[in-house]
């Protein structure tokens, strides 16, 4: 068995969940809040693709006759200050969000994974001069970093997707890192170099499979966590403008129009909170599935 | 141990170090021309120049950051483009207000938090247990800004409870001495505005730390089952002691190690969260400022909350890698 062209012999956990999908299903069972968080994450990943198409009304026009209408028949959330369908505006409110939190995901994955993979894997000079520099990123407040960034560079949801990976990728970084540094002395390893395999292959097809599960359960909760942070700034007014129906932003002028007319700010506020519950579930269950011992690791 | 604290300390000078460099750049990335906005509106090309000048914006980058970093020194986080205010003495006026109000959520936090989670490993297993690991989950995802506003609409606006924001009803009258409403109120002894700061602190200090008790009674929960299967606690009940003892004496002691290191990462949630909530409560401190100027795009504001929020974290931070120290002495020795 060849360690040099295959997967290194101890990621039994990716090979199999690849091939045997099937093998999450006793853990999913049993555990109800997983259930609930794969359909909440199945309903909304469904109107963030096809929602536009089955939205009731357009989220942007404006029909000034039926402002501010409290729930009915027709606008199962009510209307907004311009007569626009709040229910619509929440669906379509789906799809910024998921758009929003695959990127900084991605963004903010990418950058710290490359960055803590360098440093674990070479140490010395490297790793201190990486860890120094994370170590000023983290003394940083997150959201306020955040928001000097996007007020920096000019509200709209590009900056946030930009303020936030810009404070995330650390966050990834140390992770990555402390992972690297496991699995660096992981004796596979030792035995692709030992009959002479380079650096390069050794963590793109030895080191990197391996800490993938840890890394995919980390992305999977802070897809929501990104939602949230998103929905944080759109709330202060940084994030996404008038009129894009970004959910943080509903809240906040919802605000404006609070007194007897809670339904406003309510039901966007509702969709953030389940939509994070709903990633948070998934991630605690794929966490469980990949292997109890890491639960100690969020 | 002591080395340990200078180790300590001259990171926290270098980390800052680093910090005003990030927060120079972000200063320099604005689109913006703070020249032409500082000369005002209707200034012609060679007044805006003159500005330039003044202001120091021809010169090359890293002589502008020495003098950003002079600035700094000397306490200077520029003016208000708004008010024409030093931020610094703004920022001195708002400060206290955060301090409190992060101050009693930090409380709440530790407290609440720390509590739940020995409950909560103490009756595994049991419906306590299970109740209150749901309610954690729960409470993760909940948003700040969301549940702050839902407080504020059924405390105040339903059941009228409660008062909708600020720090003291209109017609409270107290002698500052610290700035810290609720501090002053007890060193004046003044026990009706004492109780009606409190009032208004329950709904901002609920929005702001449930949140955070959530993830705190987590990681105690996870850390104190860690440790109540230990041998040691398992001899300490062989011995006959009291359960009460072991748990308390024993158990926790160790158990709270992790809890202490997470302190300073809540806080640093806990001021992101603050900038939230007062702006919901319209509590007059650092972050309802900020938002503000954020409507009014104040920049030099924002920067300079940015700055003093960041050094008050890295100080606070620093205070717990002490506690952490004084916990478990080991740690000094690395």
């Amino acid at each position: 068995m060849s360690t040099e062209t295959g997967l290194a012999p101890n990621s039994p956990k990716i090979v199999s969940m690849l091939s045997n999908p099937s093998r999450l299903l006793p853990y999913i069972r049993g555990n109800e809040l997983a259930i609930l968080g794969f359909m909440l994450l199945a309903i909304l990943l469904f109107l963030a693709i096809f929602g536009p198409s089955l939205a009731p009304f357009d989220p942007l026009k404006l029909n000034f006759k039926e402002k501010l209408q409290p729930p009915s028949q027709e606008h199962w959330f009510g209307t907004d200050e311009a007569g626009r369908d709040i229910f619509s505006r929440v669906i379509y409110g789906t799809r910024i969000s998921f758009r929003v939190a695959i990127i900084v995901v991605t963004m903010a994955s990418g950058i710290g994974v490359t960055v803590g993979t360098i440093a674990g894997f070479y140490g010395g000079r490297v790793d201190d001069i990486i860890m120094r520099i994370t170590d000023i990123f983290m003394a940083f407040p997150g959201l306020i970093l955040a928001m000097a960034l996007s007020a920096a560079v000019g509200a709209s949801v590009e900056a946030a997707i930009f303020a936030i990976s810009f404070v995330w990728w650390v966050v990834y970084a140390r992770l990555a890192r402390g992972q690297v540094l496991a699995a660096r002395e992981e004796v596979y390893v030792q035995a692709a170099r030992s009959i002479g395999v380079t650096n390069w292959r050794i963590i793109t097809r030895h080191i990197l499979p391996n800490i993938f599960p840890v890394l995919l359960v980390r992305m999977t909760i802070d897809s929501g966590y990104a939602i949230l942070f998103t929905a944080s700034l759109g709330f202060i007014g940084l994030g996404a403008q008038e009129p894009t129906p970004e959910w943080g932003r509903m809240v906040a002028t919802g605000r404006n129009y609070i007194l007897g007319r809670a339904y406003y700010s309510t039901f966007p506020g509702l969709a953030i909170f389940i939509t994070v519950l709903a990633f948070t579930w998934v991630g605690d269950a794929l966490r469980d599935w990949l292997d109890p011992r890491l639960r100690g690791s969020r | 141990m002591v080395r340990y604290i200078i180790r300590r300390l001259a990171w926290m000078i270098f980390v800052v170090l680093g910090m005003t460099l990030i927060t120079f750049m972000i200063s320099h990335i604005i689109p913006a021309d703070p020249a032409k906005i500082a000369a005002g509106l209707g200034a012609d090309a060679s007044a805006v120049e003159n500005v330039r000048r003044d202001l120091g914006l021809d010169r090359p980058l890293p002589e502008q950051y020495i003098r950003y970093l002079g600035g700094l020194l000397h306490v200077d986080l520029g003016r208000s483009i708004l008010t024409g205010r030093p931020v610094l003495d703004d920022i001195k006026d708002f400060f206290p207000a955060t301090v409190e109000l992060t101050f009693y959520a930090m409380a709440v936090t530790m407290f609440v938090g720390v509590a739940l989670g020995i409950l909560s490993a103490i009756q595994r297993g049991r419906w306590t247990d299970n109740l209150i690991r749901l309610f954690a989950t729960l409470w993760v995802a909940m948003p700040v800004f969301w549940f702050a506003l839902i407080l504020q609409i059924g405390f105040y606006g339903n059941l009228q409870w409660l008062p909708a924001g600020g720090q003291l009803s209109s017609g409270i009258k107290l002698t500052e001495i610290t700035g810290l409403v609720t501090l002053d109120a007890l060193l004046t002894l003044n026990f009706s505005a004492l109780f009606d700061a409190l009032k208004h602190l329950i709904l901002p200090v609920s929005a702001l730390a449930l949140t955070r008790v959530a993830e705190v009674t987590r990681i105690t929960r996870s850390s104190m089952l860690e440790v109540l299967g230990m041998d040691y606690i398992r001899t300490a009940r062989a011995k006959g002691l009291q359960e009460q003892i072991v748990i308390i004496w024993h158990a926790l002691r160790n158990a709270l190690i992790p809890v202490i290191t997470t302190f300073g990462l809540q806080f640093g949630y806990l001021l992101g969260g603050a900038v939230l909530v007062e702006a919901v409560f319209q509590w007059p401190g650092m972050g309802r400022y900020a938002v503000l100027s954020i409507t009014s795009v104040d920049f030099p504001v924002v920067m300079g909350v940015t700055v003093v929020a960041s050094i008050v974290f890295v100080l606070v931070n620093l205070l717990v890698d002490v506690m952490y120290v004084l916990a478990d002495p080991r740690i000094g020795y690395q």
